[in-house]
C-alpha cells in the first residue's frame, strides 16, 4: 500500500513552492543536529566577517615581538605567532578573506558557467559541441591544477585567486545547467512560450533558469568548501595572498617551520578552515537531500 | 570492446591537443611581455639596459621572435621529440629534472590510491551493511571530515605526531625509491596523507551505490536461495556496485596527482608537484609548464586506462559500441 499525501500547490515551472523547500531544509536541520550545527556555523561566519573589527581583540597587522610564541591565555585566546601577532584577532579577520574568496569565485564560476552550459544546451549543434570540447579541457586540469597555472600567468592578488579559482568551479555549472536545458528545453511550456513568441533570452531566464535554480544553490554550496579549501591551499603554497595578510592557508604555511614548539600557530586556522569547509559540505550535502531525496545515501 | 577503445582513444587526441594548446598560450597570456616572464631572477638587480639585452638574447634563444604559429609548431615538435626545453633557472632540460620526480610523484600517487580504495571501499562495504547503525553514522561523518580537512593540515598533524613526537617515521624528504627499504619509509606519511583524503570520496561513493545495488531484485534473489551473505555482498552486489567505483578511479587519480602538489610541499617530498610550486614561485615559467603539461597528460592517459578497464567490466558498454 502506498501513502499519498495531499497535493501541493505547484508553481507555474512545476516545482514545488520555495516555501515548502525551505521549510523541509528546516525541518531537516531540527532532524539532523549535524546540519543544524553546520547552520549555525555558518550563520556564526557571517557575523564574524560582518563584526571582525568589533570582535578582533587586536589589529591584526599588529607586531610585537616581546610577545612572539605565547601560548593560549586570558590575553590572547589564540596565542601568539612568531612575531607576535594575536593568532584570535586574525584567525577572525581571515574569516573574511576566506569567505570573500569562497564566495566570489563561486560566484563568478557560477555565472560563467551557467551561461556557457544554457549556450550549449539551448542552442545546440556546433554551439554546444565547441563549448562542452572546451570544458573536457578544462576538466583535463586536475584539482587545483589550472588555479595554480593561472596564478602562475596572473601572479598572485587576491583577485587572481578569486579568478583562478572561478575558472576551476565553471565546468561542473557548465555541465550542470546544460543538462537541465537539455532536459527542459523540449518541454511543453518552453513550447508554449515560444508560440507565444517569448525572446530566447526570456525564454532562459523566466522558464529554464528557475528549473536550475535548486540544484545550483546545492552545488554552489558545496563548490564553496571547495573554493575556500582551494584559496587556503594557494595561500599555503605561497601563490595566495602574501605576509603579513591574515589568510587562514597562509598563518599555516608561516607556523609550519614551529609545528612542535608552537603547535598552536598552526592549530588555529588549520582547525577554522577544517570546520568551515566542513559546515559548507554538511550544508550542501542537506540541501541536496532536501531538493532531490533520492541522492540521500551518498 | 575494439571499437570503443579506438573512439574512446580518437576523442583522447584533440582534448590532449588542447591541453598543450592552452599551455602553449598560458605564456602569451602573462601580462606585459612574456620574456620578462622567462628572464632568470638574477636579471632582477640589473639595471633596464642589461635587462633588455637579456631579454632580446632570451627571445631569440626561444624563438620568440618568431610569428605566433612557428612558434607553437615548434613547440608542438619539441614536445613530439619528447624535448620540455630547458628551465630559466637552472639551464638544465626539464625533461631531465622532471623524470626523477615524476618517478616519485608516481609512487606517491599509486600508494595513496591503494590506501584509498583499501579504506574507501572497506569502510564503505561496512557502512552500506549496517544501514543507519553508530558505525554507519561514524563512517559518514569521518568520510566528510576527510574531504573537509585540508591536506596540509592534516599532514602536518601526522609529521607532528608520528615523526615528530614519537620519531616512528622520518618528517620529510625521499632519499631514495620506494622499492628501498628506506624509501618506502619516507613514503609512508604522505601516501596516508593523500590517502586518507581520496578514502573520504571512496566511502561515500561505495556506500551509495551498495546500498543501491542491496536494493536490487537480484540480491533478494540470492537471499531467497539461501546464500550466504558475505556471498551475496562480494558476488553480487560488490561487482555490480564497482562499476561507477572504477570510473571515480580515474578522477580521484587526477585528485591524488593534484592533492601531490600540497602533500609534496608539506613533507619536501621531491616530486613533480613540488617541483611545480617551486618552479612557480621562481617564476620558472618553462618549467611550469611542463609540470602542468605531464600532470594534465597523465590524467587523460589515467582515464583512457580506466575507460578499458570500465569496457572490460561492464560488457554493455563493449555491445554498446
Amino acid at each position: 500500500m502506498t501513502v499519498t499525501s495531499a497535493p501541493r500547490p505547484a508553481t507555474a515551472a512545476g516545482m514545488p513552492p520555495r516555501t515548502s523547500l525551505a521549510r523541509k531544509f528546516w525541518r531537516r536541520c531540527l532532524r539532523n543536529p549535524a546540519t543544524f550545527l553546520s547552520l549555525m556555523f555558518v550563520v556564526l561566519l557571517a557575523l564574524v566577517v560582518v563584526a571582525a573589527p568589533l570582535l578582533g581583540r587586536f589589529d591584526p597587522l599588529e607586531q610585537d615581538l616581546m610577545r612572539a610564541f605565547r601560548p593560549p591565555d586570558g590575553q590572547h585566546w589564540f596565542g601568539t605567532d612568531r612575531f607576535g601577532q594575536d593568532i584570535y584577532s586574525r584567525v577572525v579577520h581571515g574569516a573574511r578573506l576566506s569567505l570573500a574568496v569562497g564566495f566570489f569565485s563561486v560566484l563568478m564560476g557560477l555565472t560563467a558557467g551557467v551561461g556557457i552550459g544554457l549556450t550549449a544546451g539551448f542552442f545546440g549543434g556546433v554551439t554546444d559541441e565547441l563549448l562542452m570540447r572546451f570544458i573536457d579541457v578544462l576538466l583535463a586540469f586536475p584539482g587545483i591544477l589550472l588555479a595554480i597555472l593561472i596564478v602562475s600567468v596572473l601572479g598572485s592578488s587576491l583577485l587572481n585567486v578569486i579568478v583562478a579559482l572561478a575558472v576551476f568551479s565553471v565546468p561542473i555549472f557548465a555541465r550542470m545547467a546544460r543538462g537541465s536545458v537539455l532536459a527542459t528545453k523540449n518541454l511543453e511550456y518552453v513550447d508554449a512560450a515560444r508560440a507565444v513568441g517569448a525572446a530566447t533570452a526570456r525564454i532562459l531566464l523566466r522558464h529554464i533558469v528557475p528549473n536550475i535554480l535548486g540544484p545550483i544553490v546545492v552545488y554552489a554550496t558545496l563548490r564553496m568548501a571547495s573554493a575556500i579549501l582551494g584559496g587556503a591551499t594557494l595561500s599555503f603554497l605561497g601563490m595566495g595572498l602574501a605576509p603579513p595578510a591574515p589568510e587562514w592557508g597562509l598563518m599555516v604555511a608561516l607556523g609550519r617551520q614551529q609545528v612542535q614548539s608552537a603547535p598552536h600557530v598552526v592549530f588555529f586556522p588549520g582547525l577554522s578552515i577544517f570546520l568551515t569547509v566542513l559546515a559548507f559540505n554538511l550544508l550542501g550535502d542537506a540541501l541536496r537531500d532536501v531538493i532531490d531525496p533520492r541522492s540521500k545515501p551518498v | 570492446m575494439r571499437k570503443f577503445l579506438i573512439r574512446r582513444l580518437l576523442f583522447t587526441i584533440p582534448v590532449s591537443v588542447a591541453v598543450v594548446f592552452l599551455v602553449f598560450l598560458s605564456l602569451h597570456l602573462t601580462p606585459g611581455d612574456p620574456v620578462m616572464a622567462l628572464l632568470p631572477p638574477e636579471s632582477v638587480g640589473t639595471n633596464q639596459a642589461e635587462r633588455d639585452e637579456l631579454a632580446n638574447a632570451l627571445r631569440k634563444r626561444l624563438g620568440l621572435d618568431q610569428p605566433f604559429h612557428i612558434q607553437l609548431l615548434r613547440y608542438f615538435g619539441n614536445l613530439a621529440r619528447l624535448d620540455l626545453g630547458t628551465s630559466a633557472v637552472t639551464r638544465d632540460p626539464i625533461g631531465h629534472e622532471l623524470a626523477p620526480r615524476y618517478q616519485a610523484t608516481l609512487e606517491l600517487a599509486v600508494a595513496s590510491m591503494i590506501i584509498a580504495v583499501a579504506i574507501g571501499v572497506g569502510v564503505g562495504i561496512l557502512s552500506a551493511t549496517r544501514p543507519n547503525t553508530r558505525l554507519d553514522a561514524i563512517a559518514t561523518t569521518l568520510s566528510l571530515a576527510g574531504l573537509s580537512m585540508p591536506s596540509f593540515v592534516l599532514g602536518l598533524l601526522l609529521m607532528l605526531v608520528f615523526a615528530l613526537q614519537f620519531g616512528w617515521l622520518p618528517p620529510s624528504g625521499r632519499p631514495a625509491s620506494a622499492f628501498s627499504a628506506e624509501g618506502f619509509r619516507y613514503l609512508i606519511l604522505p601516501a596516508v596523507t593523500l590517502g586518507l583524503q581520496g578514502a573520504g570520496l571512496l566511502v561515500r561513493l561505495t556506500r551509495s551505490q551498495m546500498l543501491e545495488v542491496l536494493r536490487e531484485d537480484y540480491v533478494r534473489t540470492a537471499r531467497a536461495k539461501g546464500m550466504r551473505e558475505r556471498w551475496v555482498i562480494y558476488r553480487h552486489a560488490l561487482r555490480n556496485a564497482m562499476i561507477p567505483i572504477v570510473t571515480a578511479l580515474g578522477l580521484q587519480f587526477g585528485f591524488l596527482l593534484s592533492g601531490a602538489i600540497v602533500v609534496e610541499s608539506v613533507f619536501a617530498f621531491p616530486g613533480v608537484g613540488r617541483y611545480l610550486v617551486q618552479s612557480v614561485l621562481n617564476r620558472d615559467f618553462p618549467a611550469v609548464q611542463s609540470s602542468v603539461l605531464l600532470v594534465s597528460l597523465t590524467f587523460v592517459a589515467v582515464n583512457l586506462l580506466v575507460d578499458a578497464l570500465y569496457a572490460l567490466l561492464d560488457p554493455r558498454i563493449r555491445y554498446a559500441a
